[in-house]
């Protein structure tokens, strides 16, 4: 048995067609890296292997909070806390487990008979966009 | 399991800087307020401008905005112009600017959503979260550090490509500041061993920079990344 944490992705489609949903190994992943203020994209080993560009999951969380006074918009932490969950989750030991690991699911087709581990993921994730290669 | 290694740029709430002449193209801002400057592109990273007239000189196009108070998550433009005068300040959607290198470049009034500048105008931009203003690498993807001079090193990544191209993130840093910052890596890849967590290694959240080491013994004053293009 390979211990290693396997990172599940899913659209909110219904994993029925192109990119809805992806798995990738945690040892796939390369980097995290900020879009905008409120995207935040994964990246992972291509499957391809080719390297010529990473497959990513962009992830779409929440803007900073309104602020009136001063614009502080730099204080924001919410990419920080997806960073850090993520990095929770893909590296959490879950040793008794078949280390399936749901970063973000967003439709109703939870993976079956995940027991206690199948859930819908990081809540701070509201959509997400999965780029392969 | 592995751990990961987080980085933000020096960013600031926000950063001015003053017309010395009637121009559109702003000087740069300093490299002292928003970090290194040369690639210094990403606009998103700008939430707001806006500009203070000197003495009323300036001409806005109609579309010319001000906003009462709410400048964050998005700017509370309200639909009334604001007449220019001594003192009066006025805001412009960034999204209609352009900014490259450090420097604003403002479109004159007779673009919507333009403002001609005038001499000893004061414009002033508003940071946020933006494209590579923060990243992280799992531990692993670490190569290797270098010195490139007394006050600067990098640190190099395996590239979020994956290809024989590195990904580098470059450290202005004190004199000699190479082994602290070289001991403040080794502590972030080796100090919670197998944890699975996120280290904060170098964070320049408004402007401050905050590395693992409170100390910052390697007087580390900004950071910049340059991932392999094409990610």
């Amino acid at each position: 048995m390979r211990q290693e944490n396997y990172l599940y992705f899913a659209t909110s489609g219904q994993n029925d067609a192109d990119k809805d949903a992806v798995m990738y190994p945690a040892s796939s992943f390369r980097g995290a890296v900020t879009i905008s203020s409120t995207t935040t994209e994964l990246f992972f080993a291509p499957r391809d292997g080719t390297g010529t560009v990473a497959d990513g999951v962009l992830c779409t969380h929440a803007d900073v909070a309104a602020n009136t006074v001063d614009g502080n918009a730099y204080g924001s932490t919410q990419h920080y806390t997806v960073m850090e969950k993520f990095a929770q989750l893909a590296s959490g030991n879950k040793m008794n487990t078949n280390n399936f690991t749901v970063v973000k699911d967003l439709n109703t087709n939870l993976p079956s008979n995940e027991g206690a581990i199948s859930s819908t993921g990081l809540s701070e994730i509201t959509a997400i966009t999965i780029t392969t290669h | 399991m592995e751990n990961y290694l987080y980085f933000r740029k020096n960013r600031p709430v926000s950063a001015s800087v003053t017309l010395g002449s009637a121009t559109q193209t702003c000087p740069a801002f300093s490299a002292a307020d928003i970090g290194v400057i040369t690639n210094n592109d990403n606009e998103n990273e700008i939430a707001a401008i806006s500009i203070k007239s000197l003495d009323g000189g300036g001409t806005g196009h109609a579309t010319i905005l001000f906003t009462p108070s709410a400048i964050l998550p998005t700017v509370a433009y309200t639909t009334d112009a604001l007449a220019i005068a001594t003192g009066t300040t006025h805001w412009i959607n960034p999204a209609d600017q352009a900014y490259e290198n450090g420097v604003l470049t403002i479109d004159g009034h007779g673009t919507s959503g333009g403002y001609t500048l005038d001499t000893g105008d004061i414009v002033t931009a508003y940071w946020q979260t933006g494209l590579e203003t923060a990243f992280m690498y799992p531990v692993s993807a670490l190569k290797g550090i270098v010195a490139t001079d007394t006050n600067t090193s990098s640190l190099t990544f395996a590239s979020l490509k994956g290809d024989s191209t590195d990904d580098v993130i470059t450290i202005e840093h004190a004199a000699d500041g190479f082994d602290a910052l070289a001991k403040m890596m080794n502590d972030a890849c080796n100090a919670y061993p197998r944890d699975g967590r996120i280290i904060k290694v170098i964070d320049g959240h408004d402007g401050n920079v905050v590395t693992l080491d409170a100390n910052n013994a390697a007087g580390i004053t900004t950071i910049e990344f340059a991932p392999e293009s094409g990610y």
